[in-house]
C-alpha cells in the first residue's frame, strides 16, 4: 500500500491512508494517514454502520487539507 | 490493532520480513479546497468487478496487477479475492463499505462535501511479498491512471 501511495504522490495527487497496524506504518512515514483502530479486514468500520463509516471518510479528507 | 495481536504465523512472517522502506517523500498539496476536489478510492482487498479477471492467488510473492472498479458499479457485486487467512473475510461480505466505501464517497458528493467521485477506482491484492514489479510497474501505472482523471485526493486502505 505505501508503494502506491508513494507512486500517486510523485504524481502531485494528495493521498490519505488508512492504518491498521501503527506501529508498522510509522516505519514508511507516509505523507498523511489515519488509524482508525477497526481490525484487519474492516479499515471503515462495521458493516452497515453508514455514520461511522462516513465519519472516518470525513476525517481522512480533513488530513487531506492539513 | 498490534502485530502480536496477530496469530503466531504472521508473527513470525511480519518479523522475519525484509522491509524497505524509501526515502520520505514530500507530501502533496491540494490545488482546491476538499469541497471541490475529486476523490478516488484505493483498496488492497483484492475486490474484482463483475466480468473481470480475477487475481492471480497462485502467483508466488504475490499478483502486483490491479482491477478498475467504475463510479457506478453496484459494489454489492464486486468479487473479493484477497487472499490472506490472517482476517475474518464476513464484515467485508456483508457490505463493502467497511474496506471499498464507495457508496459512502457517493454519499459525500450528494452532500457536497466533496466535489466529484472520481470515474475510476482501484482494487489491488494486498499480502504481496515481493513487491518488485508493484514499485517499478503496477503502482506508476495506478497512479498515472488517477492523474489522466484528473484526481485530487485519493483515499487508500488496507485490509
Amino acid at each position: 500500500m505505501c508503494l502506491v501511495q508513494r507512486a500517486l504522490e510523485e504524481r502531485g495527487i494528495v493521498t490519505v491512508s488508512v492504518s491498521l497496524m501503527p506501529e508498522i506504518t510509522r516505519r514508511f512515514a507516509p505523507s498523511r494517514w489515519l488509524a482508525t483502530g477497526f481490525g484487519l479486514g474492516q479499515p471503515f468500520g462495521e458493516p452497515g454502520d453508514v455514520a461511522g463509516q462516513e465519519g472516518i471518510l470525513r476525517e481522512m479528507l480533513a488530513l487531506a487539507e492539513a | 490493532m498490534r502485530p502480536e495481536d496477530l496469530p503466531l504465523r504472521h508473527r513470525l512472517l511480519i518479523a522475519a520480513y525484509r522491509w524497505r522502506v524509501p526515502a520520505p517523500l514530500p507530501a502533496s498539496r491540494l490545488a482546491r479546497p476538499v469541497h471541490q476536489a475529486r476523490v478516488a478510492l484505493v483498496t488492497t482487498a483484492g475486490l474484482v468487478p463483475p466480468g473481470a479477471v480475477p487475481f492471480d492467488t497462485s502467483l508466488r510473492g504475490g499478483d502486483p496487477s490491479f482491477r478498475i472498479i467504475a463510479a457506478d458499479t453496484p459494489i454489492g457485486r464486486l468479487e473479493e479475492h484477497h487472499r490472506s487467512d490472517a482476517f475474518d473475510h464476513e464484515p467485508m461480505a456483508r457490505d463493502r463499505n467497511v474496506a471499498f466505501p464507495l457508496d459512502r464517497l457517493h454519499d459525500l458528493a450528494s452532500a457536497g462535501a466533496i466535489g466529484a467521485v472520481a470515474p475510476r477506482h482501484l482494487s489491488f491484492m494486498g499480502s504481496i511479498t515481493a513487491p518488485g514489479r508493484l514499485r517499478d510497474e503496477t503502482a506508476p501505472a495506478a497512479a498515472g491512471l488517477l492523474a489522466d482523471d484528473a484526481v485530487d485526493i485519493a483515499l487508500l486502505a488496507p485490509v
